[in-house]
């Protein structure tokens, strides 16, 4: 594990909320081989998993598992990456205070505890169709669809569009907080959005690659994962547009 | 019921009687034919007609109540209403890094309702100072496009627009009175952008709120910030690892 740690020698963060393209630009940096293999190692809730995955070991701090975590994430050139919903960085943020300085800001427990931090912010401008994928991916635990594999089984039902609203309100909220952390950080930042990648998928991943200052001779292979939008996201976001106004005049 | 409540659902049983989309007919003293948009107001229901007559020209299965279920109902004359063609004042929008012109689509809705006529044409150049916030407007308040100035009349209207082969009804829809725009035109209220006029004529100008407009298409307008007013919950939405758990209001 130590050997792990001194083989990470820069990082890089893909700083995203739920349904905004991070695993499809995860999946594609980590298919070049040199550009880390960013997970979502932070969420408490994963960490059984990743545990499990790493045969379970003996854990007297969370720097145990940070080094784990650097093993697993970082390619052999030395560069780690992780992917960080909002509420994770949070936990992550809980996490590094336990093992100090103390009284540091998040800021500085990132500077402290990961070899030069880099952030890649991927946003999406289409906030209600990315609340409505969420409210579908919930429901069908289906986050991703990889090409040629069945589509998982879903209910085509309308959902009650308070939930929706709520979840609409918690990407709004999400964005509010990552700007506020990036205007207060000293370090390297990337915004990319989602909309680019889908557009053009090989720009915007080279552009993350350059940012990272990794330099690929081959081309990129083609996206592994398949959008998931569809007619329903189509039909729902127009049904919600409509459902929130009579939300917002107070009508349940 | 709270007297908001009782306006709102005066306005929608009377759009329901008296808006029917379908294909355009000639004009007559009707209700079916003369009624273009039922909109609620602060207390009150405003009907808008076509063409008002007087009293005494119409036949009395014809007139329209001046109070319906305990809410005073004030009849307008706003004209026939027809989509506009667009034209200048259209404000800058954003799909990731991508700039669009916000415009009107001019393109028929496949079905009889629908919220929103709008697109998104060749971007560039500047924004067209269409606000620094994205936010509702209120039932008389001063409006303006930059260009022409109106009162809002309604903030919450069903508008019938006749197109040239069928009409549709939109729903809660913004009726500003006295603004002679074009569409694609960003209206404002001080400095939040709160609609986009897509509908009208020389009497009354039809926008979309602006925040639906957005969202239909999936934009953002360029350097205006978006707020979207808190719900309020009986209790707080419960989080679970940053994933939020449905919650419910409570009955």
């Amino acid at each position: 594990v130590s050997t792990a740690v001194a083989q990470a020698r820069q990082s890089y963060f893909i700083c995203c909320l739920p349904r905004s393209g991070s695993w499809l630009l995860a999946d594609a940096l980590r298919s070049t081989g040199c550009a880390g293999r960013p997970e979502e190692f932070y969420w408490d809730a994963f960490r059984p998993s990743y545990l499990k995955r790493w045969g379970d070991p003996q854990l007297d701090s969370f720097a145990d598992f940070l080094e784990l975590t650097f093993a697993d994430g970082t390619t052999p050139n030395g560069l780690f990456g992780a992917k960080l919903h909002w509420g994770e960085l949070e936990q992550l943020g809980d996490s590094l205070a336990t093992l100090g300085p103390p009284n540091a800001t998040l800021h500085e427990l990132l500077q402290c505890h990961f070899p030069q931090p880099s952030f890649v912010h991927l946003q999406r401008t289409d906030v209600v169709r990315q609340a409505i994928s969420w409210w579908r991916a919930l429901r069908s635990s289906s986050w991703y669809r990889v090409a040629g594999e069945p589509l998982a089984a879903e209910t085509t039902v309308a959902p009650d569009w308070r939930d929706v609203f709520t979840l609409e309100q918690q990407l709004r909220e999400g964005t509010r907080r990552w700007r506020a952390f990036f205007d207060g950080l000293n370090a390297p930042v990337l915004h990319v959005f989602y909309e680019d990648l889908v557009d053009d998928y090989d720009a915007v991943v080279s552009s993350v690659l350059e940012f990272l200052g990794i330099t690929v001779d081959a081309p990129l292979a083609p996206p592994r994962l398949q959008r998931q939008r569809d007619e329903l996201t189509e039909a729902w976001t127009l049904a919600y547009v409509e459902a929130r106004r009579a939300l917002l005049s107070g009508e349940t | 019921v709270t007297a908001p409540a009782r306006v709102r659902r005066a306005k929608d049983e009377l759009s329901g009687l008296l808006l029917h989309p379908g294909p355009p007919r000639p004009p007559s003293t009707h209700p079916l034919d003369n009624v273009v948009a039922v909109g609620a107001g602060d207390g009150t229901v405003t009907i808008f007609v076509a063409a008002k007559r007087p009293l005494v020209e119409v036949a009395p299965a014809n007139r329209l109540p001046r109070m319906f279920r305990g809410v005073p109902v004030i009849v307008k004359e706003a004209g026939v209403i027809r989509p506009l063609e667009p034209g200048a004042g259209r404000a800058l929008v954003a799909a990731g890094s991508r700039q669009y012109r916000l415009t009107t689509g001019r393109i028929v809705p496949p079905g009889a309702f629908a919220i929103a006529d709008c697109a998104l044409g060749d971007g560039g150049g500047a924004p067209s100072a269409p606000g620094t916030r994205v936010a509702d407007t209120a039932t008389g308040a001063i409006v303006s496009t930059g260009f022409s100035v109106g009162r809002v009349a309604s903030v919450d209207a069903d508008v019938k627009v006749e197109y040239e082969k069928k009409t549709v009804v939109f729903r809660r829809q913004i009726v500003v009175a006295g603004m002679h725009a074009s569409g694609g035109a960003v209206i404002r209220d001080g400095d939040a952008a709160v609609g986009m006029v897509f509908a009208g004529n020389d009497r009354v100008a039809v926008a979309t709120h602006l925040r639906d407009v957005l969202d239909v298409l999936g934009v953002n307008l360029v350097g205006a910030e978006y707020e979207l007013p808190p719900w309020r919950f009986e209790t707080p939405p419960e989080k679970h690892n940053g994933h939020v758990l449905f919650t419910r209001l409570a009955p």
